[in-house]
């Protein structure tokens, strides 16, 4: 059988509808179909669609914004193993571990456009033996949602229990003004860096090691 | 259990979780940078970490197998192509059930891999974690507090963690949805690809979807994040599937009884072949039209017919129509099973 729409390729695709009760089968070919909006998934790409788009590697080293990029660390080399900054642009891969300190000044720009954040919020190095940094000394006043939205975790535990409560619902407030701007990018990382504030207050030891 | 003998939960539409852990050594060049010297070397320190933790893994030296062997445990999803393709030593340490892989020398100089049956993400992450924690007690990984484990490539820095689950999708494949998908989940950071994984197109209808993310987001969060986009495929397909063909659609019952009788007939088959109209079997498995027949006996028919583990199980190099030959033998033997076992 053809397909209803094209008439020329096979059908391969059923489609019942109900309408008013009336039942009525549709056959097309795969390709007249995903030309088709079928009325579930239109809502669902529109509700995924609502989020900012990320760039890969490729698209990112030959983008527009990354032009300058090579120019902005020119001279940046790797003191172990001797990569360039530009030579890291091309392949898209550090040389050794080294390279993440020798290229750290370019390297907010560079993740920021291919990662949620900047910043590790993973769990900690297991077996480390606790380096009990000294907390810095807490904030005078907090920070303005439209300058940061990260604070270094010691930081954060370091507020009185009314100041983080303060700072997080200043990040929902953010959260809340970035959707209703349709700025959902920044909606997400509000979001994450609340994620982050209540995790940190439900573990107040986070960074001490938990045996596995 | 071995993830493709059997099937988890959600294994109606799910086949698979897979979770991977990149983790490297400071003090050596990442994988490509290596001396052999200092491959060698990395590799014996490695092994000798894990061998020290008591678990039991079997040390696989890849340069003494065929390369039939080779290839079914890529087509295992035990190593990826790319351990293959290293100029340097590479390695493999393997848990005795399957589902923890630990390959060494790749891009990364450890990758741990842990794979489930079925929707099984949280339990596959603690498995390959726990793994991972023996090896960073045990030896000096390169860390950092601003960045977390440094990788080679910025794509896994962070948590060095990739998640990825393999999905049944007929109908939206049917109704051309796959690409739709694909475009918007990558918006979210995630990616769809095929069966064989990057850059392969759609086969048997099957879909992989995985996390682009590493940085920014800590590994429970991404579990969950994927977990929920996961549970919305779900709903669509089984949306789709409703419009595409409803259980009681005599052309659905159609389409998995020709699946039964190509594959029960068969003397020559091709793997693209095969892998379709095991997709349309699976479909029968789940709408319940192919009595006899399960999601688990269909995962490990998969493996079975790939050309490398035909040819691993045949003890020798098979030419493409012997392959063919051979893997028709293996699913009519499979079709005339389940007929009888649902028969009784």
């Amino acid at each position: 059988m053809n397909c209803e729409r094209c008439q020329r390729n096979e059908a391969s695709v059923f489609i019942t509808q109900i309408e008013n009760g009336k039942r009525s089968v549709m056959h097309l070919c795969s390709d007249c179909a995903s030309k088709l909006t079928i009325s579930p998934f239109k809502a669902l790409w529109q509700q995924l669609a609502a989020n900012a788009p990320l760039g890969l590697w490729k698209s990112l080293a030959t983008s527009p914004q990354m032009q300058g990029e090579a120019a902005a660390g020119a001279g940046l080399a790797c003191p172990d193993c001797g990569l360039s900054y530009a030579e890291f642009l091309r392949s898209g891969k550090f040389g050794c571990s080294t390279c993440y300190k020798a290229f750290e000044s370019r390297l907010d720009t560079i993740l920021g456009r291919i990662q949620r954040g900047t910043r590790y919020v993973g769990r900690p190095l297991a077996g480390r033996q606790s380096t009990a940094t000294p907390c810095p000394p807490p904030p005078a006043a907090l920070p303005d949602t439209s300058e940061t939205l990260d604070l270094e975790p010691a930081c954060f535990l370091s507020l009185a229990p009314e100041q983080q409560t303060a700072w997080i619902s200043a990040l929902r407030d953010a959260q809340n003004e970035a959707v209703a701007i349709e700025d959902y990018e920044r909606a997400a990382r509000c979001r994450d860096a609340i994620r982050r504030c209540l995790a940190l207050q439900a573990e107040p030891a986070a960074g001490e090691e938990v045996s596995p | 259990m071995t993830w493709y003998l059997t099937s988890g939960p959600e294994g109606d539409l799910i086949v698979s979780s897979r979770i991977r852990l990149a983790r490297n050594l400071k003090d050596y060049p990442f994988g490509a940078r290596l001396t052999p010297e200092q491959g060698t070397e990395l590799l014996e320190r490695i092994r000798g970490a894990c061998r020290a933790s008591g678990d039991d893994y079997l040390d696989v030296h890849l340069e003494d197998l065929s390369p039939q062997e080779q290839l079914s445990l890529v087509e295992r999803r035990l190593i990826s192509p790319e351990l293959l393709e290293q100029p340097n030593p590479v390695g493999l340490l393997l848990g005795r059930d399957e589902s923890i892989a630990i390959m060494l020398g790749e891009e990364d100089h450890i990758r741990i891999q842990s794979m489930r049956a079925g929707l099984d993400l949280v339990p596959a992450w603690e498995a390959a974690d726990a793994v991972a924690r023996i090896i960073e007690s045990r030896l000096p990984i390169a860390w950092s507090e601003r960045y977390g484990f440094l990788t080679a490539c910025p794509t896994n820095v962070g948590t060095g963690l990739r998640a990825s689950v393999m999905m049944h999708l007929p109908a939206l494949t049917r109704l051309g949805q796959i690409e739709a998908l694909s475009r918007n989940l990558s918006k979210l950071g995630f990616t769809v690809r095929g069966y064989h994984g990057e850059h392969s197109r759609t086969q048997g209808c099957l879909v992989q979807i995985s996390n682009q993310l590493t940085l920014g987001i800590g590994e429970r969060d991404l579990l969950s994040d994927l977990g929920q986009i996961v549970e919305q495929m779900l709903q669509l397909e089984r949306r789709a599937r409703e419009q595409a063909f409803g259980s009681d659609d005599i052309r659905t019952a159609d389409r998995v009884q020709r699946a039964i009788g190509i594959l029960g007939h068969a003397r020559l088959i091709t793997s693209e072949e095969a892998l379709d109209l095991l997709s349309d079997l699976r479909l029968g498995v789940e709408l319940g039209l192919a009595p006899g027949f399960s999601a688990a006996q269909i995962n490990s028919l998969m493996i079975q017919i790939e050309p490398g583990t035909l040819q691993k199980s045949a003890g020798r190099p098979l030419e493409a129509p012997e392959r063919d030959c051979r893997r028709a033998d293996i699913l009519r033997n499979a079709i005339a099973a389940g007929r009888s076992a649902a028969a009784t």
